[in-house]
């Protein structure tokens, strides 16, 4: 089978399935999705990419350090968030007293949006780091 | 000024003062040795009768202070004991043995002194350790081995021990240890737990086996104190129990028949104590106040005369290295101080007048006499004579006498020498001056040793035994043979229980694996076409690559593979399990 | 609002973060993943000591995360149990992730560092995770974390075995979180709610007992895999010995237990000692089951030539004393079952950093090769004999008191149990002392004619303290052994500190 048929379909896909993911992203707090649906569509566009072009280009692109700094600073984010609240007086992940100039509503929607970006983060860089790992053929005993 | 420091408990003065033990060298440990059980027995003398060190511990009442007339006599010798033993052991260089010698009579002196079961329990399994650790101690195979089964012995003794002593908390809602009476179950579990500490048969065979296994210097602490302490909880709980009279005069005259046909020098001595404690135990049985009276005298003058026994031939091994009586004779030339400080003890074991031996024990005789019990006074002296026959005549003739096999020998050290003076010494005190070891029983003594007609009746019987021993003395020379005791259950017991936890456990271990692996193995079969596609490619790499090599590297162990498939297996038959309880569940409302 | 209310998340949170903070220290600086991970275990230890004195002082800490209302939202329930177990979790937790630091740089390679501190975090905030939640699907989430971070560390150092030990591993504990979750949703189909608290009001609601027995069985099968409860115990000892030390003392002395944390809490939260009163369907199983794996586990300690396998299969027997403690139900076998976690928590997390400490050394597993390691390795060797002695329940040791308390409760029951105990204890004493008899007199083999000759000649063999040849493990390995050490054998004497949590926590589950 011809690689270019592959390749080129995916080089036209793979930035409209990433579009899509960042806009189920963005679009969580207030239609279904979130920050791990988007997350997962991101993560699997970039899967598209290394089965189109190899592992090694999606490694190129996205590399394992970048990958790892994604994961922990979308979790710590995430976590960063949660204890706003704290900070804020209130309870653990209760943004809505977090002291925005902004109608309590618009902040608690602020808010989840900001978390479902950092879950997205930790997602997509989750998802291809699966792929990635279970798909190397020889583990490198460095 | 001192009274302010004192008193301290006993058991906490030696076990400090044996962790101590490690901090110091050369001279200052030596005086060190010797400093504790004198600070112990001033301490002694401090310590008026009336409870102390009680403590409110988690709902339980801890009583380490019960000092009253039946509890410091023991607490006095022990001391003194603890003294003699270091002087004797204070050239031995190495710490782990004083510590353990310590800590044996801290906790000895603990558990006479404690009041009620918890910290009794908790003395005596110390004692336990530390007495097998003074075994291990020889370093050789055979210590090691009969070190393992002491620990073990006393370790299944304390267990029914605790049980009995949980059973007597629930039923009586204290843990207070004193006199034991009824019918109860508590009271025959920690009748036994006590009866295995004093080594009465069958529960003796630990005795035997482990004492003359010890180090020379360590035998001389192992004989002193957990018989003896045995003794002590006997009279506390049990005075006056019909069965310990006849387990007593039985176990006296057991051990003396053993001991006339042992070979080894210091397991001969380990059957006399058992004879000897027969003694003390029929008289716990007999339960008057003179009996009782007896029973501590007599444990006192015996931890005396049976130490500086076995610190003879404690010397002859330190110097020599053999302990076979086979093995032995003509040392008298070479060691004649020592031999004739061991005749000193052997003396006094047979109750030859003016000796230790000879007040003490006719006062267990007499008050079995007077108590009308015929059987058991005939035994107790047929025993005395056999006592007579091993100890004094058999034991010192084939070691210091009898053939000369030209051993190379020299008196032992000075300071054995100096503790085995010491103690013959107090031996032959307390023969001739007996007042000052009845002032301290517990019941006034009226009982005159003195009288002709004891004196006399007691030569006579020596005298014959002597003349038989003179007639016999071939044929009763020690064959280099074991001799055959119960304990050939239990050095059995041991090797056949490794062969239980070796094969049927395990082979039923790894036969209930194998036979889930082979349901399993089925299992995978039926549904490996099913699987998905990226579970298969990682079981595939993880499992075919990598462990193909860890697989073929690795030692077959039955126990450890093929738990996969019995993880599997468990699997579908929670799953059955749980679907049975959900359909019977619905039919069954 | 008073910032020790939020301890309950910020113990959790902490590790969480710090978990978090390893990978990306790695990138930067490999050597900065070791004092953070200090840092936040710290942290975490200081934050549930003052939990624990806090429940102790004011009673249950509820916390409602985002600031919703159970049922709705998750609830942080802290009682006296989940305290005293927090502090020993994150305490041992801290303990183990200090010794990490010199063993684990000859085990594992350097690149894999980060990983490895990251899950050691994991591993334990996931237990506290579970120990702090009052939330049922909760539960399941923070069990699923630390089961998972633990099959990745037993492989971590990826050494001969370590693979299918982990395999096997994740297999059977995944059968078991399987289970918890079908139980979770059968109990959220009946009941409609996932608080613990909330579940057992309506539970008691319901008509058909069978429904009830239905969840609770799957859910203490569950988490019956999850502690190693004989026959489900096949994983552990190839898991727990094959691991690197620090992660066994994890596994054997916290994973284990929080799984018989999670029993208790679901027969006694979750369903309620009322409604099991009417049927042993769970306890007596269980019971039996615990009192077969306290002498089977024994057995097969006896057997094992591998210190850290005999040791893992002693954790076998362990654990059966804590949940017969926990399936007899009175309130002396609840007091000495879960008094037990904690001696046993100690004993064992001891023993297996001395082992390490003795691999790390001189690279000996086999207890035969354990002769005269008293010379070498003094200090180690007598915390060896102190919590080996605590754990065989020889008394002054704290060991001793929770099988006091246990076999009380045991005879309250039946006779058999306290036999069991007894002889569960006689079995123990058989493996540990062969040990601890040839860490001080054991004789080399090579040398053994020599000895033996000595032996001969002068009765003793004088042998001189040999002072050069003395290799202690370092200090970072050595202090959490003396700690653990000196907290077995204190805790036999100072009972009254750790029983004035465990009975106003057994109080409270039996509904007294």
């Amino acid at each position: 089978m011809n690689p270019v048929v592959i390749r080129t379909v995916t080089r036209i896909l793979v930035p409209f399935i990433q579009l899509f993911g960042f806009y189920i992203i963005v679009h969580g707090p207030v239609s279904p999705g979130g920050g791990f649906q988007g997350g997962v569509v991101v993560g699997a566009s970039m899967i598209l990419l290394a089965l189109a072009y190899g592992a090694h280009e999606a490694e190129s692109k996205v590399s394992h350090h970048v990958r790892i700094a994604m994961d922990s600073l979308g979790s710590l984010a995430y976590a960063g968030i949660g204890l706003l609240g704290i900070a804020a007086g209130g309870l653990f992940l209760q943004y809505n007293i977090i002291p925005l100039p902004l109608p309590p509503a618009r902040v608690n929607g602020i808010m989840i949006f900001l978390i479902g970006v950092a879950i997205g983060v930790h997602i997509m860089a989750l998802v291809l780091s699966l792929f990635l790992h279970t798909t190397e053929e020889t583990e490198k005993d460095d | 000024m001192i009274e302010h420091v004192l008193p301290v408990p006993p058991a906490a003065l030696f076990i400090v003062g044996a962790l101590l033990i490690p901090l110091l060298k050369g001279q200052l440990r030596k005086i060190f040795l010797l400093f504790i059980p004198i600070v112990a027995f001033v301490n002694l003398l401090y310590l008026p009768q009336g409870t102390y060190w009680t403590y409110h511990f988690v709902g339980f009442d801890l009583i380490f202070g019960r000092v009253d007339s039946t509890s410091l006599p023991f607490g006095y010798i022990f001391v003194i004991m603890a003294f003699l033993g270091a002087l004797y052991a204070i050239h031995v260089k190495e710490s782990s043995e004083h510590i353990a010698a310590f800590i044996l009579v801290g906790a000895s002196l603990g558990a006479v002194f404690a009041g009620d079961y918890l910290s009794l329990y908790l003395f005596l399994a110390i004692m336990t350790v530390s007495s097998a650790f003074l075994v291990f101690s020889r370093r050789r195979k055979s210590a090691t081995d009969a070190g393992f089964r002491y620990l073990i012995f006393h370790f299944f003794g304390g267990s029914l021990l605790l049980a009995g002593i949980i059973l007597y908390y629930i039923s009586t809602g204290n843990l207070y240890f004193g006199l034991l009476e009824g019918n109860e179950l508590y009271l025959y579990l920690i009748l036994i737990g006590f009866l295995v500490k004093a080594a009465v048969p069958p529960f003796h065979t630990w005795l035997t086996d482990a004492y003359p296994e010890g180090t020379a210097t360590g035998s001389v602490f192992l004989s002193a104190f957990t018989t003896k302490t045995g003794v002590y909880l006997l009279v506390r709980a049990f005075p006056g129990t019909e069965i310990l009279i006849w387990l007593g005069a039985i176990m006296a005259v057991y051990g003396v028949v053993y001991a006339v046909i042992e070979n080894d020098g210091r397991k001969l001595l380990a059957y006399s104590i058992i004879s000897q404690v027969g003694y003390m135990v029929a008289a716990a049985g007999l339960g008057t106040q003179m009996a009782i009276n007896g029973a501590i005298a007599h444990a006192l003058c015996h931890i005396l005369y049976k130490a500086l026994l076995f610190m003879g031939p404690g010397a002859v091994l330190q110097v020599t290295g053999r302990e076979k009586l086979t093995e032995l004779g003509g040392l008298f030339k070479a060691m004649p101080v020592t031999f004739w400080l061991f005749m000193v003890g052997g003396v006094s074991i047979s109750g030859v007048p003016f000796f230790n031996g000879f007040v003490s024990k006719t006062m267990i005789i007499a008050s079995a006499g007077l108590q009308g019990e015929a059987v058991v006074y005939v035994l107790l002296l047929l025993a005395s004579v056999g006592t007579f026959l091993h100890t004094c005549l058999k034991l010192p003739y084939y070691m210091f006498f009898a053939t000369d096999r030209g051993i190379k020998a020299e008196e032992p050290p000075r300071n054995m020498l100096m503790s085995m003076g010491l103690t013959a010494f107090l031996c032959l005190f307390i023969g001739i001056y007996p007042a000052i070891l009845y002032n301290i029983l517990p019941y006034p003594v009226d009982f005159v040793p003195y009288t002709t007609e004891k004196v006399v009746e007691k030569i006579a019987l020596l005298s014959f035994t002597l003349l038989g021993f003179w007639l016999l003395k071939d044929k009763i020379a020690g064959q280099p043979t074991i001799s055959l005791d119960t304990d050939w259950f239990y050095r059995k017991a041991g090797p056949a229980f490794m062969w239980f936890c070796r094969n049927p456990a395990s082979v039923f271990a790894s036969w209930k694996d194998l036979a889930y692996a082979k349901i399993c193995f089925a299992f995978i079969l039926l549904f490996r076409h099913n699987s998905p596609e990226l579970l298969l490619t990682a079981e595939k790499r993880v499992i075919q690559s990598r462990e193909r090599r860890q697989l073929a590297s690795r030692q077959p162990a039955p126990l450890d593979s093929l738990t996969i498939g019995f993880s599997i297996f468990m699997f579908t038959f929670i799953v059955a399990l749980f679907l049975l309880l959900l359909v019977f569940g619905k039919l069954v409302p | 609002m008073n910032i020790s209310q939020h301890f309950p998340i910020l113990v959790i949170i902490t590790l969480f973060t710090g978990a978090y903070l390893a990978p990306l220290a790695g990138l930067w600086k490999r050597k900065l993943c070791y004092p953070l991970a200090v840092l936040s275990a710290l942290l975490s230890f200081l934050f549930s000591v003052v939990i624990l004195l806090s429940v102790l002082e004011h009673g249950i800490i509820r916390y409602h995360v985002g600031g919703w209302e159970p049922p709705w939202g998750i609830e942080l329930l802290v009682d006296p149990l989940s305290a005293f177990m927090a502090l020993i979790v994150s305490f041992i937790g801290l303990l183990a992730v200090v010794y990490s630091k010199d063993y684990i740089a000859g085990e594992i390679p350097d690149k894999k560092l980060p990983a490895y501190y990251s899950l050691l975090q994991l591993i334990i905030g996931g237990m506290l995770g579970a120990l702090m939640t009052g939330d049922l699907f909760n539960l399941f989430v923070m069990t699923e974390i630390f089961s998972i971070s633990a099959y990745a560390l037993v492989s971590i150092a990826q050494k001969k075995g370590s693979l299918i030990a982990s395999y096997n591993y994740l297999i059977l504990a995944s059968v078991g979180t399987t289970f918890i979750l079908f139980s979770t949703g059968f109990i959220y189909m009946v009941t409609g709610s996932l608080n613990m608290v909330d579940i057992s009001q309506r539970l008691s609601a319901l008509e058909s007992p069978w429904v009830m027995y239905n969840g609770l069985i799957l859910l203490v099968i569950g988490f019956a895999i999850k502690s190693a409860l004989f026959p489900l115990h096949t994983w552990l000892p190839d898991a727990h010995s094959i691991a690197p030390s620090p992660v066994s003392v994890l596994l054997s002395a916290l994973v284990i237990k929080v799984g018989a944390y999670s029993i208790i809490r679901s027969v006694f939260t979750v369903f309620g000692p009322g409604l099991l009163e009417q049927s042993g369907v769970v306890t007596i199983p269980v019971t039996w089951m615990a009192s077969l794996g306290i002498l089977l586990g024994s057995i097969y300690a006896i057997t094992q030539t591998d210190i850290k396998r005999m040791l893992a299969y002693s954790s076998v027997a362990h654990i059966g004393y804590i949940l017969l403690g926990i399936g007899l139900a009175s309130t002396a076998s609840m007091t000495g079952g879960i008094f037990h976690i904690l001696n046993h928590a100690l004993g064992k997390a001891c023993l297996f950093f001395c082992a390490g400490a003795v691999l790390h050394k001189t690279g000996i597993r086999n207890v035969e090769e354990y002769t005269g390691l008293a010379g070498k390795m003094p200090i180690t060797m007598i915390a060896f004999t102190l919590a080996a002695i605590s754990l065989v329940g020889i008394p002054p040791t704290s060991g001793f008191m929770s099988k006091f308390y246990l076999a009380i409760g045991a005879y309250q029951e039946s006779w058999i149990f306290l036999a069991v105990i007894l002889l569960g204890s006689l079995l123990s004493a058989v493996f540990y002392f062969r040990v601890i008899n040839l860490i001080y007199f054991g004789e080399p083999e090579h040398k053994s004619g020599v000895r033996e000759q000595g032996a001969e000649i002068g009765g003793v063999v004088h042998r001189q303290p040999t002072t050069d040849n003395r290799r202690e493990a370092p200090l970072t390995m050595l202090i959490p052994i003396i700690i653990l050490a000196l907290g077995s054998t204190l805790f036999g004497i100072l009972v009254h500190i750790p029983l004035s949590v465990v009975e106003p926590a057994v109080k409270l589950l039996l509904g007294m």
